[in-house]
């Protein structure tokens, strides 16, 4: 109880310090066009590697969109330029495209190979410990509801999946009685 | 237990002290309680309280997250703690973690209580070597079975294209037993993905994880990423998984296969309406032998079809899904919503499958979950949820749950 209390105090205590939302802009509002002519012209970057596509002068949906990481977030950048996410990604940073498609189930592959770079935009552990495991019955997280009926039909699909997160333990402590699950 | 607590209070001084010292400091917590009845049909007030630290100063980093977990009525209590690692950045080349972390380099994604040590030789590899005990919260803190999980990986970083990890790692399942190999497991293995800078940006990847003291292939995924268009990704991926019989660890995996099995999985997403519609359907067969009688098959179907009016704080999710194993099968419908307005948000989810299970179950289950919640400073969220969950064979509950968070300078 001690330990609540004391990391209640901190918490509040820290309630006072507050910030101010600040209002999210797209990248190319804050893109200074002719300041980067300059840049362009010393690094010989041709004005095609964002306007391939003519309409591209009048309409900014037509401009590559990856344009500027090519020297704002690029392992090899044309011209090393600011790389803060945060200058141009106010509200957020998107979802890479690696995202897009059956992530779930490949994410652990993909992370393996390079588990630094999951850091840059999920910097807290606690985000993959929030799935792999935190305890919790209260909110509907790593399974829904209505998954608890019908587990026993996942599990003899896809058995391994099971194992990246429990011990065989859990399940039996559970199918003995001993329910270990229920907070 | 003693090692227990003096870690947790450890970090709780430092989390304590660090607003005080540290350039960077974070905090969150989270109270999350619900009233329902628990499967005996006695009333329950679970109650989870999270909180989290983490701080940096020069070359030091401290993190901690922890829960704390009493029931009024049944007078529980419990506490987890899930991270507790202080990393110490010496030199450029070196960073060490010490403490309880998540590691997910070889084969599986575990929490261990021990050292991580990064070395940086050169300006393209990152060369880990790691020892600690595997813990799970499932089975409680400080199991002296818990074994030993040693293991090393070189890896290629900031890199554009390539990507490459070879890892070796040496797992004893119970701490002092020695009957190796049935205790141990020692993998070898390689993780490589090469993104092809050609049109359609089609993205490589494979691993092969070898268990060099069972002498037999434990797993073998190759796999690919392909955006032919700017509106469709598609993946596709191949796998196979053979687990050692003689090890005394029991998995999931040993209990329901007696032999090698097989998977493969494909999914699509295009974009529908850009910005507005996508749908994505994704598929997976897996080929098992449950038992010396035969070989059996297993499916899973989803089909989602994401809509979002970013404009209104709108978000839809409407989701067909679709099991089936020896087990049984199942049939599913799910529609999530999501709306933002100004400092309110309110979430909605509606659940409702039919099972048919190998017991002669044929049940059906719905689950109707609502939260609505209000920002009170950048930092504050209030939320208070209800829940009606239904299973005409097993049970039928009413839960009302209430969610009050706080963050301070944290990102998710
Ligand atoms: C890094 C990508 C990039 C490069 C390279 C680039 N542009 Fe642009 N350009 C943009 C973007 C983005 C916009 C849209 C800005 C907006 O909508 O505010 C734009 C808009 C324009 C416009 C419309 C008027 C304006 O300024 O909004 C003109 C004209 C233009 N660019 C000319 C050029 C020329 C000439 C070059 C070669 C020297 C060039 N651009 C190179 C990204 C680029
Ligand atoms: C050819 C390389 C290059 C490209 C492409 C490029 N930039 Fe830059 N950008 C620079 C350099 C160099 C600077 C000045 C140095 C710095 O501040 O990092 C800069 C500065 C900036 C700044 C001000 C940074 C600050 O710290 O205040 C912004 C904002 C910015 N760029 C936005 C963009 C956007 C948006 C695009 C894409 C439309 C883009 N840049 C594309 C090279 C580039
Ligand atoms: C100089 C501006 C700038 C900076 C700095 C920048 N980005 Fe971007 N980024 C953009 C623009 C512009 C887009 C395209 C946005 C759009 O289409 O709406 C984009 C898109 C993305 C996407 C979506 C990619 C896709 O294929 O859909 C990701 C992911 C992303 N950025 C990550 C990052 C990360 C991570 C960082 C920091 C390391 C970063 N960006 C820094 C300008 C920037
Ligand atoms: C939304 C929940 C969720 C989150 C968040 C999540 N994971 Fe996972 N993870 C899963 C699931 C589900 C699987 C099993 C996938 C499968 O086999 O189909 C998995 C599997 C894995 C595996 C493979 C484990 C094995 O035994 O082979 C690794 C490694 C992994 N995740 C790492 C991470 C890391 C690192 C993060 C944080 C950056 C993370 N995960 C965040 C749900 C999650
Ligand atoms: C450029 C930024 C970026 C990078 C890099 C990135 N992610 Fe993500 N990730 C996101 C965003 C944005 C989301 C969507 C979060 C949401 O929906 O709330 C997300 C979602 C996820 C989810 C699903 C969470 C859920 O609740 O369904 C998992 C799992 C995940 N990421 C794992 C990883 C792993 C593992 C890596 C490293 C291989 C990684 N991510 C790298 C931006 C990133
Ligand atoms: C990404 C990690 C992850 C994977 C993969 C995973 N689970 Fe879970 N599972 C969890 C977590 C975390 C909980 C704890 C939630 C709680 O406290 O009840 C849980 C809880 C459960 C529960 C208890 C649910 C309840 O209603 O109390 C069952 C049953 C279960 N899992 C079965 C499975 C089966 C079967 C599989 C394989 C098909 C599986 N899980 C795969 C993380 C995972
Ligand atoms: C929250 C308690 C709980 C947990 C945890 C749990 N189960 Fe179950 N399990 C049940 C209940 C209740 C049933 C009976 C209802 C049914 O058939 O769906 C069941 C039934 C099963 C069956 C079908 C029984 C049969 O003989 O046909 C299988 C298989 C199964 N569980 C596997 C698992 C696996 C694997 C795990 C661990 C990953 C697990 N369960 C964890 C509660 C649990």
């Amino acid at each position: 109880m001690v330990l609540i209390r004391s990391g209640l105090l901190i918490t509040i205590l820290l309630g006072c310090m507050s910030m101010a939302a600040a209002k999210a802009k797209h990248p190319y509002d804050k893109y200074d066009h002719e300041m980067h002519n300059s840049f362009f012209e010393s690094a010989e970057v041709s004005c095609e590697m964002c306007h391939a596509d003519p309409d591209s002068y009048g309409n900014r949906k037509k401009v590559n969109r990856l344009g500027c990481h090519r020297c704002h977030n690029d392992p090899a950048p044309i011209l090393p330029a600011n790389p803060d996410c945060m200058l141009c990604h106010e509200a957020g940073i998107p979802k890479p495209q690696n995202h897009k498609t059956r992530w779930i189930a490949k994410h652990g592959s993909i992370s393996k190979q390079a588990p630094e770079t999951c850091k840059q935009c999920h910097p807290s552990t606690m985000f993959c410990m929030d799935c792999h495991k935190r305890r919790d019955t209260v909110q509907e997280r790593m399974h829904t509801r209505n998954f608890r009926f019908y587990h026993s039909v996942e599990a003899r699909a896809n058995p391994r999946k099971c194992d990246s997160c429990h011990r065989v333990s859990f399940c039996q402590d559970c199918h003995a009685g001993k329910e270990t699950s229920g907070r | 237990m003693l090692l227990k607590y003096f870690l947790f209070f450890m970090f709780m001084l430092l989390a304590s002290a660090s607003p005080l010292c540290a350039s960077e400091f974070e905090a969150h917590s989270t109270v999350l309680g619900q009233s329902r009845e628990s499967s005996g049909s006695q009333h329950v007030l679970p109650f989870n309280g999270y909180v989290g630290f983490s701080g940096k100063h020069e070359k030091w980093e401290g993190t901690t997250d922890m829960r704390f977990f009493r029931d009024f009525p049944r007078k529980e209590q419990d506490y987890d703690l899930y991270q507790a690692l202080v990393r110490f950045r010496p030199l450029e080349l070196l960073s060490m973690d010490i403490g309880r972390q998540f590691v997910a380099l070889e084969s599986s994604a575990e929490t261990i209580d021990g050292v991580r040590m990064t070395l940086f030789p050169q300006e393209h590899l990152a060369l880990d070597v790691y020892s600690g005990m595997p813990r799970s919260v499932e089975i409680g803190d400080f199991n002296e079975d818990d074994g030993l999980l040693t293991g090393m990986s070189l890896g290629l970083i900031k890199t554009k294209r390539t990507r490459a990890r070879i890892f070796s790692s040496w797992r004893k399942n119970k701490f002092r037993l020695n009957d190796f190999p049935h205790n141990d497991e020692i993998f070898v293995g390689g993780n490589l993905s090469y993104q092809f800078p050609i049109k359609m940006m089609p993205l490589l990847y494979g691993v092969m994880e070898y268990n060099a003291a069972a002498k037999n292939i434990d797993t073998a995924t190759a796999g690919f990423d392909l955006y032919p268009h700017r509106r469709i990704s598609v993946n596709a991926e191949f796998s196979f998984a053979d687990e050692n019989s003689e090890a005394d660890k029991k998995t999931v995996f040993s209990l329901f296969s007696q032999d090698a099995a097989y998977f493969a999985s494909t999914a699509v997403t295009f974009e529908l309406i850009p910005d507005y519609v996508d749908i994505s359907p994704r598929y997976s067969f897996s080929r098992l032998k449950p038992s010396a009688e035969g070989w059996s098959n297993g499916h899973q179907l989803n089909v989602a079809v994401p809509v979002s009016f970013a404009d209104l704080g709108l978000h839809l999710t409407p989701s067909y899904y679709f099991l089936q194993s020896w087990g049984g099968n199942v049939h599913g419908a799910r529609l999530d919503v999501r709306e933002t307005w100004q400092k309110w948000f309110g979430e909605t989810s509606f659940d409702f499958s039919t099972h048919r299970k190998v017991t002669n179950d044929h049940d059906r289950s719905w689950s109707l979950i609502g939260w609505v919640g209000y920002t009170l400073l950048k930092e504050w969220e209030l939320a208070a949820g209800m829940e009606y969950n239904r299973n005409n064979h097993f049970n039928n509950d009413v839960r009302a749950s209430f969610r009050m968070s706080y963050n301070f300078g944290m990102k998710t």
